[in-house]
């Protein structure tokens, strides 16, 4: 099975009208933030991860672990829609957050996850 | 009324066995491209013969995939306006006034076997198994 890496890296080549003469091109902004956004999730633990491809330029990386699953929709304006799940069900939507977000929310829940880093609560970067 | 919606397997989650909600979603500006069916049947096409005509796929392995759905499944804000396609397609639709959202709700509560596969002219129901080669 392809990487989640490798997934994103392969729709760079994706042409206008790739979904039965749907679907636009992928910017490479776009390109690169879905790349960093999986590659933080690998960095922070997160082994089980995915990724597809938008018919209007977007890409969403989500990632799973036991009941649980994070969506980050990357849209070209460069803003985010997240979904949260437990159990398959919807616990959070959101809209038109900032990309910070998404590594933001990763590293808090490396954190509570995995217990990934020491690092003394007072110069902690996770908001309480 | 009742609506196709054509699915490219690329949105397939096999970890959570449904379809992601990119498959499903409003293009920039301008609603859900769906078929309508009755459309379709009216002529003389099934739904794989008229996908195949009008819509034809990245690469002959791609396999054709479709979600037929009831209008009385959408929120009742939504609109059909038909746009005929520049594959000449006069059975296409976009449909308004949907939120993504709303647009993800209801495709994932959509279980696989709602989705159907064609094989030829005909079709049934999608398994797990039709993407055991895609791994």
């Amino acid at each position: 099975m392809q990487t989640t890496l490798e997934k994103i890296q392969r729709f760079a080549h994706l042409e206008a009208g790739w979904s039965f003469g749907e679907g636009m091109a992928f910017t490479q902004s776009t390109l690169n933030k879905a790349t960093q956004l999986a590659k933080t999730a690998h960095t922070l633990g997160f082994d089980e991860t995915d990724a597809f491809p938008g018919l209007n330029g977007e890409i969403m990386v989500t990632v799973y672990q036991g009941n649980e699953y994070w969506e980050f929709t990357l849209q070209p304006t460069e803003t985010i829609t997240f979904v949260y799940e437990r159990d398959d069900q919807v616990v959070v939507y959101e809209e038109g957050l900032p990309f910070e977000f998404a590594v933001s929310l990763l590293t808090n829940l490396a954190f509570q996850h995995h217990h990934l880093f020491t690092i003394p609560a007072a110069t902690s970067p996770v908001p309480a | 009324m009742k609506f196709i919606r054509i699915v490219n397997a690329i949105h397939y989650d096999p970890r959570k066995q449904r379809f992601a909600s990119l498959a499903f979603k409003n293009s920039t500006g301008g609603g859900i491209s769906v078929v309508h069916l009755e459309c379709v049947l009216a002529q003389n096409h099934s739904p794989c013969q008229h996908i195949e005509k009008f819509y034809p796929p990245p690469t002959s392995s791609h396999p054709l995939i479709f979600w037929e759905f009831d209008e009385a499944l959408l929120p009742a804000s939504f609109t059909a306006e038909q746009q005929t396609t520049q594959s000449g397609d006069i059975c296409h639709y976009n449909l308004l006034g949907i939120s993504d959202k709303a647009a993800r709700d209801l495709l994932i509560q959509c279980s696989l076997a709602g989705f159907q596969i064609c094989e030829g002219s005909t079709f049934r129901p999608l398994t797990v198994t039709d993407f055991a080669k895609d791994d």
